[in-house]
């Protein structure tokens, strides 16, 4: 098929899908169903306990039931799942020697759910059946995870079944065929499938004890003509397990990190800054400003050349690539480098900027961050909310020309010549970030996105002095909540375990 | 006329009998012909927008659109605009030359080919009217269209082979003044996305009516400005590469392939915006974007418009406030 007949094919798809509508299989499942219960129960009955003890066995035992939701396939196709087990019954047992009675009976009931969906799952024998009815080569799977991906085809190819497997987020635009199997719930992998099918029908598969089985839906189309609205049929496949009691715990099937919650202080330091923690792909996590400057991010999706681009930080979500600078943020970097551009007159302009931030470091010191933030207000600087960064010597001048100006005024300086300098640096500074990316494409063009991809994790090596140590690495979580950190922490990549369980 | 054009164009959609007989695409890679009622839809968009004119609005016109795919959207709204949009006759070139001041630039074409360059004289030789324009002397009797370009710089100077009308070109009635649109140097629309993409989209050929006067491609419709050539309609903009200062332009049409593209949005300054949301992409932050925007300013119906989405396109307008 040509890349035209691909794009036409699927417009007419979702009308298929329209009319059709999607079917949900909802699979019984015996051992899966123990399992998720224990889980639930291990949630409720240590609410009142400190969360930390037992964060790292949730962690692992919701990793086993994502593998178990999302993996239709023998358990010994699953990447590691031993190694993940493994863990869940050292932890247990470690846990058992040093909590009392009342807990054992709960982790007793955890560790044997456990074991038990070491089998083939109740969902494999139903996709494969119904891989048989439709056409096993008019089909296609879709798999929530690489490593779902991976097992499925090993799985397949073994069993001489030689329907592709592609993973939901994956962008390429392949043949429509009749049929598509997603292996898991609809809201895990977000609305994309519906409104833009690979397939002309469409049949997510997965175990019963998942509760939560509506279709996602898109903020746009809740506003918009036209707008594209599936129904979907519920079909009980086998026995639902009966008799095994499930508190009703608030639990999500996608694997989250349990956040270390360290309080917000009423008054944030003079260096503070509030900021999340994103956890990252490669054993790492940032301290992530919410409100800062916008930050570099990646999309291997894209062709060699326009892959790099700075977004607003509120955009970031899991999936999102961010690129990183090791050892240092990119700023200190970025402002030697500009410095550089400018040549002999470098030191000229730095004392010219100097000036006026030794001043207005004056005015923080006398009158505190809220004092001065809110005379900046009254005299109409519309950014006033940033002035503390406006000391740094990495910040070349309030973004706005007014704020800059009004800034001058207040402090008692005149705007020339340190409007003129600051434009300097500005224009050097933009030239600097150029360079980098420049830089990073022609790195990125010889790098493998599919090892980004499997690995969440890339190391660059850029020719450009002082930019050696560059890494493009996956966002897998972002804190709901803000935590004071000092400035020079911001952006700094450092190790963390709190993402192990997660992919 | 421009009334019958974009109802013509129009009716693509409205009535599928005259789409399946006869309007088409072509893969240039493969050569394979498809029809799509979705293509000509996107392209009866453009035509609309064009037709709105010197719009009754105080702010700008946005017309947020979620596509199965980006693939050719942008280039196909881009192109329906492009057909529609009026275009003066052109003028007699013995008229024009006793105007020309030596050592102006002209826009000239000669047998199918756009000659770009330098006016010095005109004379009569051997009996015949003759005019000296860069290296050569031609006879103006084979010169179909001449234009100055007084502001055309030098490294723009060259010549073209111009491509023949095709069906679509024919069928939308821009036959007879085809010369002088591909002469035309203005970019009345500006494409914002991955440019690798666009340009790649730009292959594709449209056909309507009689297919065997061949299917036009988008690039000769659009003639995206690529800083050379002696004339343009379009220019393509990488949405990474943009800095914000970089996007004020003389177009009248914005198109914003993807998220990239649509955080430019609230920087483009054009009268018209046509916002592409790709759902094969998970990316959501496009359409929360835009949703934002649209509360900030007035919601729109489409109806006034005269377009509504084809099956497998959801889309909603806006004014947004400038």
């Amino acid at each position: 098929m040509s890349r035209l007949q691909r794009v036409s094919a699927r417009y007419l798809a979702v009308e298929a899908l329209t009319t059709s509508g999607v079917e949900l299989l909802a699979v019984g499942d015996d051992a899966g169903t123990k399992l998720d219960s224990a889980i639930k129960q291990l949630r409720q009955d240590t609410q009142d306990d400190d969360p930390a003890v037992f964060s790292e066995l949730l962690a692992v035992a919701r990793q086993l039931r994502w593998r178990v939701a999302t993996e239709p396939f023998p358990a010994g196709y699953s990447h590691e799942r031993e190694t993940v087990l493994q863990a869940l019954l050292h932890l247990a047992a470690r846990l058992k020697l040093s909590l009392t009675g009342y807990l054992h009976g709960v982790l007793d009931e955890l560790v044997a759910a456990a074991t038990t969906v070491g089998q083939t799952p109740p969902t494999a024998g139903v996709l494969l059946e119904s891989l048989t009815e439709a056409g096993a080569e008019d089909c296609v799977i879709i798999t929530a995870s690489a490593r779902a991906r991976d097992g499925m085809t090993r799985w397949l190819g073994d069993l001489g079944v030689t329907t592709p497997v592609v993973r939901g987020t994956d962008r390429e635009l392949a043949d429509v065929v009749d049929q598509a199997y997603a292996a898991g719930p609809p809201r895990i992998f977000g609305s994309s499938l519906l409104s833009s099918p690979r397939a002309r029908a469409l049949t997510y598969i997965f175990p019963s004890w998942v509760r939560d089985r509506g279709l996602p839906a898109s903020t746009f189309s809740a506003h918009a003509q036209g707008a594209i609205r599936l129904r979907a049929r519920l079909f009980m496949i086998g026995q639902a397990p009966t008799g095994i009691l499930s508190p009703a715990v608030d639990d999500e099937l996608v694997p989250t990190p349990l956040w270390p919650r360290t309080p917000v202080p009423a008054e944030l330091g003079s260096d503070e800054v509030l900021a999340r923690r994103v956890l990252l792909g490669g054993g790492l996590a940032i301290m992530l400003d919410q409100g800062g400057e916008h930050i570099r991010t990646l999309d291997p999706a894209r062709p060699p050349g326009e892959r790099v681009e700075f977004r607003d930080v509120s955009t970031i979500a899991p999936g999102s690539y961010l690129v990183l600078r090791e050892g240092a943020t990119e700023s200190e970097a970025l402002f030697a480098r500009a410095i550089d551009l400018l040549g002999e007159g470098g030191s000229d302009v730095l004392d010219g900027q100097q000036r006026w931030k030794d001043e207005l470091d004056r005015q923080l010191d006398r009158c505190g961050r809220a004092g001065v933030t809110a005379a900046l207000r009254r005299a109409g600087v519309r950014a006033a909310d940033q002035a503390p960064t406006w000391t740094a010597r990495t910040v070349a001048r309030p973004q706005a020309d007014r704020d800059f100006e009004l800034l001058l005024g207040w402090l008692g300086l005149p705007l020339q010549p340190h409007l003129a300098l600051a434009n300097r640096v500005r224009r050097a500074r933009l030239q600097a970030m150029a360079d980098v990316r420049e830089a990073l494409e022609d790195a990125l063009s010889m790098a493998s996105m599919d090892q980004l991809d499997r690995n969440g994790y890339l190391r660059l090596d850029l020719s450009l002095p002082g930019f050696a140590g560059i890494i493009a690495t996956r966002v897998l979580a972002l804190a709901p909540f803000e935590e004071a950190v000092p400035r020079r922490e911001l952006r700094l990549p450092v190790p963390d375990r709190s993402a192990l369980w997660l992919e | 006329v421009v009334r019958a054009l974009t109802c013509e164009i129009v009716a693509l959609v409205t009535s599928p009998s005259q789409s399946s007989g006869g309007f088409a695409l072509q893969d240039e890679a493969s050569g394979v012909a498809v029809a799509a009622t979705w293509a000509g839809s996107l392209l009866a968009l453009g035509a609309r927008l064009a037709r709105q004119g010197a719009a009754t609005l105080d702010g700008q016109l946005v017309v947020a659109l979620t596509v199965p795919v980006r693939d050719y959207a942008a280039a196909l709204i881009a192109a329906g605009w492009t057909l529609a949009a009026q275009i003066g006759r052109p003028g007699v070139p013995a008229e024009l030359v006793p105007t020309l001041s030596p050592g102006t630039p002209v826009r000239m074409v000669v047998s199918g080919v756009l000659v770009a360059e330098r006016f010095f004289e005109a004379a009569v030789i051997g009996g015949r009217a003759r005019i000296h324009v860069g290296p050569s002397w031609w006879h103006l009797d084979a010169v179909d269209y001449l234009t100055a370009a007084p502001d055309l710089p030098e490294h723009r100077f060259g010549r073209v082979r111009l491509a023949p009308a095709g069906s679509m070109v024919t069928r939308t009635g821009h036959a007879r003044t085809w010369i002088a649109e591909q002469c035309r140097a203005s970019a009345d629309v500006a494409l914002i996305g991955t440019k690798t993409w666009l340009v790649a989209d730009m292959g594709l050929g449209i056909g309507w009516g009689d297919l065997a006067a061949g299917f036009d491609r988008l690039d000769d419709i659009l003639r995206p400005d690529d800083g050379r050539r002696p004339s343009w309609a379009s220019t393509l903009r990488s949405a990474q590469l943009s800095e914000s200062t970089s996007l004020s332009s003389e177009a009248k049409l914005s198109v914003l392939d993807g998220s990239s593209a649509i955080r430019w949005l609230p920087d483009v300054a054009t009268p018209f915006a046509v916002a592409l949301i790709d759902r094969s992409s998970s990316d959501e932050f496009a359409a929360d974007s835009i949703l934002q925007l649209r509360s900030m300013g007035r919601p729109l119906s489409l109806e006034p418009i005269g377009w509504m989405p084809p099956p497998g396109i959801e889309a909603l307008a806006f004014e947004a406030h400038r």
